[in-house]
């Protein structure tokens, strides 16, 4: 499974549609298991200076959602 | 020539190396900065294809994803502004962009197209589709491309458990499968009619008499499904080019497909 940065949800609304590397803006989400993250594609270019609580996350293991269909 | 071999005739004005790029492909270019002379002659015989086969006009959304960044990846061919209104499309998420295209995470990478079947289509009439770069097991594949209410859809899933592809243009829960064992390629559908409906699988083309229902107003996302306002079914499956546009007859999904494998043939990345 893929790795993700686990954030807080009042992280995650500070975030939600902020560029973070030209043309690319953060889209903070939930996991299967309700965790509020953001990507290493994100996470890895964000300013950390401007997003302090970026620096020293410990990326976990994603938990993909249920689907309820397929359409 | 691929594609060929079906017996249709693509029409094809060959670019000469000295003479003038396409207007609408010179403004793609500047806005785009695009400099690669492969790329460029790519793309200009892409768009000189699309008009000798009457398939430009038909065409809403083009996105060619050359460059190899975010910011060369965003822009419409077909209206190279940089508006929601010329369906310039907004990255979000997770993506990695290379010259090969861009690739969404499989997990919150999603690009907003801005264009909606109510807004922008109309019924009955219908196009959408992708060239993948990704080879992703059944099951995983999710949705590349597509948006709905929740009520009517317009999806694709090309690779669902069982290997199967379901397709489905303004239409309900009455779903449009074929049998696919593979997310690379050229997969797409159109709806040309109220009971009338084509998936096109590298090639391949199946139809259906599937009932349209109605249109909703959610615009289509790339990357995953635009599900009533919110991204939903993340797909790890690289774009090499995406587009909506209205319906096509089927000729018209032989041309095009036959025109996008030599695009991609130009650029060393067709599969």
């Amino acid at each position: 499974m893929p790795l993700i940065y686990p954030i807080t949800e009042s992280q995650a609304n500070q975030l939600k549609g902020q560029e973070f590397a030209p043309d690319s803006f953060f889209n903070p989400t939930q996991d299967g298991s309700g965790k509020w993250f953001i990507s290493p594609e994100e996470w890895e270019p964000a300013d950390k200076v401007q997003w302090p609580f970026l620096v020293g996350i410990v990326p976990v293991e994603y938990v993909e959602p249920v689907s309820i269909d397929p359409q | 020539m691929p594609g060929l071999g079906l017996g249709l005739s693509l029409k094809r004005s060959r670019w000469v190396f000295g003479s003038s790029y396409d207007t609408d492909a010179a403004a793609f270019f500047s806005a785009a900065s695009i400099t690669n002379s492969t790329q460029k002659t790519a793309v200009n015989q892409l768009v000189l294809d699309l008009k000798s086969n009457s398939l430009w006009s038909k065409m809403l959304a083009l996105y060619p994803f050359v460059g190899g960044t975010a910011t060369t990846h965003k822009w419409n061919l077909k209206d190279p502004r940089d508006l929601d209104a010329a369906f310039r499309l907004t990255f979000s998420g997770g993506w990695t962009h290379t010259s090969t295209g861009a690739l969404p995470n499989g997990t919150n990478g999603y690009a907003n197209t801005f264009l909606s079947p109510l807004s922008n289509l109309s019924t009955n009439s219908e196009s959408f589709g992708f060239y993948g770069g990704t080879s992703v097991a059944a099951g995983s594949a999710k949705q590349p491309i597509g948006c709905t209410d929740t009520s009517t859809y317009d999806i694709i899933a090309p690779r669902e458990v069982g290997d199967s592809a379901l397709c489905i243009l303004q239409a309900n829960s009455a779903a449009f499968t074929v049998s696919n064992a593979s997310t690379l390629g050229f997969i797409f559908g159109t709806r040309n009619g109220a009971a009338s409906s084509i998936a096109s699988i590298r090639g391949t083309k199946t139809t259906n008499g599937v009932s349209s229902t109605s249109r909703h107003n959610y615009p289509f996302f790339v990357g995953a499904r635009n599900q009533a306002g919110t991204a939903a079914q993340y797909s790890p499956i690289e774009h090499r080019f995406s587009f909506i546009g209205n319906g096509l007859t089927s000729g018209d999904c032989d041309s095009l497909y036959t025109l996008i494998q030599a695009y991609e043939t130009t650029l060393g990345r067709n599969v």
